[in-house]
């Protein structure tokens, strides 16, 4: 029998083009156009799988899936997603969702997607290090959002910001030394490629504002993430409080 | 299904919504090649002169804003609709000012686009339903040329000088060259803040 579908997401000429794409080889039982609305139509018409994306009017995608988790757990999840970072797909599995398909994917990846969802196995885009046939969902979520320790996001912070590593070095009091191992455990964590990685990722998740002083070694805001506690590295003994504050 | 349908060229980089267009859109238009970025745009425009340009905004490499800019030099007589999540004034009126015949948001049903096609190829403007007006303001100046805008992006997107220069078939040097002339017309000093102004300026998606 035919997997039964319910589309949902926010831009109805989206909605439109997928139900095309699907509707051949499964059965499109509805569409949304907002969170509140998936979530009422999939309690109501009980679809085998819930295609939707993250942003959502109204009410996020996340939240629609931990919702139906309670009220309707028969009906699995996939996400198909503008975002495509590692962050989200883990807020993705670990809010119980069946499947991630990135929007840039081939029609492909989406009937396997679908499928799978409809057999009770995840599906996740390849290219995040991730092999959904093999890792349960469990383990993608094991470090939630991007598992990053305070100080990697204060390092992350600055680098957005442009400073040196030196820079970052004289201000944190750590040596040079620490904050290249920091920044490239970050760029590993976070899958970044390079300096304009750092800052996408930052003003995406909120940790720099566009509106920030611009100059590099402008007075910047004091840090928002407290010096982190605990680091073994004699280099971090020093670091109590920011060295720099506005 | 007419005899002949008009020719048209889809810019989308989401590789499910392009096809999906394509399939919704293969009653009315003959869809005579898809896209995904707006360098692969301006190389097939000019091969085959569509009558019709769908495009988005947000877009790697070359956002569909500054190829806009560059079609009218390739392919003058196509006509231009963007379909783009943005219905900010702002956005419409770049789009105008870069050349734009029509501006639909996704959030409007397959059948307003459709209508806003062939109002657009019967030679009229078309907006969607609420943004009508806004696009008459003035736009702002440009700073860059449009090479500079081109490498602003890349350099914003991640890529190295090289792989911009291979792009762009110029040097990593002249990469360079242009970077530091767009650092010094708009007063930034690193990578950093250029990756900040093209966000800040929607030159890259946030």
């Amino acid at each position: 029998m035919s997997v039964r579908l319910l589309l949902a997401d926010g831009h109805a000429l989206v909605v439109e083009s997928l139900a095309h794409l699907l509707s051949g080889r499964f059965t499109v039982v509805g569409a949304a156009n907002d969170g509140e609305a998936a979530l009422a139509l999939a309690a109501r018409l009980l679809p085998d799988v819930l295609l939707l994306e993250l942003s959502l009017p109204r009410l996020d995608g996340l939240s629609v899936v931990r919702a139906l988790r309670c009220g309707s757990p028969g009906v699995r999840c996939v996400f198909v997603t503008g975002h495509a970072d590692l962050g989200h797909v883990r807020a993705a599995f670990a809010a119980g969702a069946f499947g991630y398909v990135a929007k840039d994917a081939a029609p492909e990846e989406l009937y396997e997607a679908v499928a799978r969802a409809g057999r009770g196995e995840t599906y996740v885009t390849p290219g995040f290090g991730l092999d959904s046939a093999e890792v349960p969902p469990r383990q993608l979520t094991e470090q939630r959002s991007g598992g990053l320790t305070p100080r990697q996001s204060e390092v992350l912070r600055q680098v957005a910001l442009g400073r040196t590593g030196k820079q970052i070095a004289a201000m944190l009091g750590i040596t040079l030394k620490t904050v290249e191992s920091h920044r490239s455990c970050i760029a590993r964590q976070l899958g970044l490629r390079s300096p304009a990685g750092f800052t996408r990722h930052a003003v995406q998740h909120g940790l720099i504002d566009l509106a920030d002083s611009s100059t590099p070694t402008g007075a910047a805001a004091a840090p928002e993430f407290p010096p982190a506690d605990g680091l073994r590295s004699s280099d971090d003994r020093r670091a109590r409080g920011p060295a720099r504050s506005g | 299904m007419p005899a002949t349908r008009p020719r048209i060229v889809i810019a989308e980089d989401h590789t499910l919504v392009r096809e999906g267009m394509r399939q919704l859109l293969a009653d009315d238009f003959e869809v005579i090649a898809a896209v995904d970025d707006g360098r692969a745009l301006l190389a097939v425009a000019e091969r085959l002169q569509p009558a019709l340009i769908l495009l988005d905004i947000s877009m790697p490499r070359l956002n569909g804003l500054d190829a806009a800019r560059q079609l009218a030099g390739v392919c003058p007589d196509s006509r231009l609709v963007f379909v783009t999540i943005h219905a900010d004034p702002a956005y419409v009126q770049a789009a105008f000012a870069a050349g734009a015949h029509g501006y639909v948001l996704k959030s409007e049903a397959a059948s307003g686009l459709i209508a806003a096609m062939h109002e657009v190829l019967a030679g009229r403007r078309h907006l969607s339903p609420g943004l009508a007006g806004v696009e008459r303001s003035p736009a702002v100046p440009e700073a860059l040329t449009n090479r500079q805008r081109e490498i602003l992006q890349m350099v914003a997107e991640g890529r190295t000088a090289r792989e911009i220069g291979e792009v762009l078939a110029i040097s990593h040097k002249t990469v360079e060259f242009h970077k530091a002339s767009i650092m010094r017309v708009l007063g930034l000093r690193s990578t950093a803040d250029l990756t900040r102004y093209a966000l800040a300026q929607g030159i890259v998606p946030t």
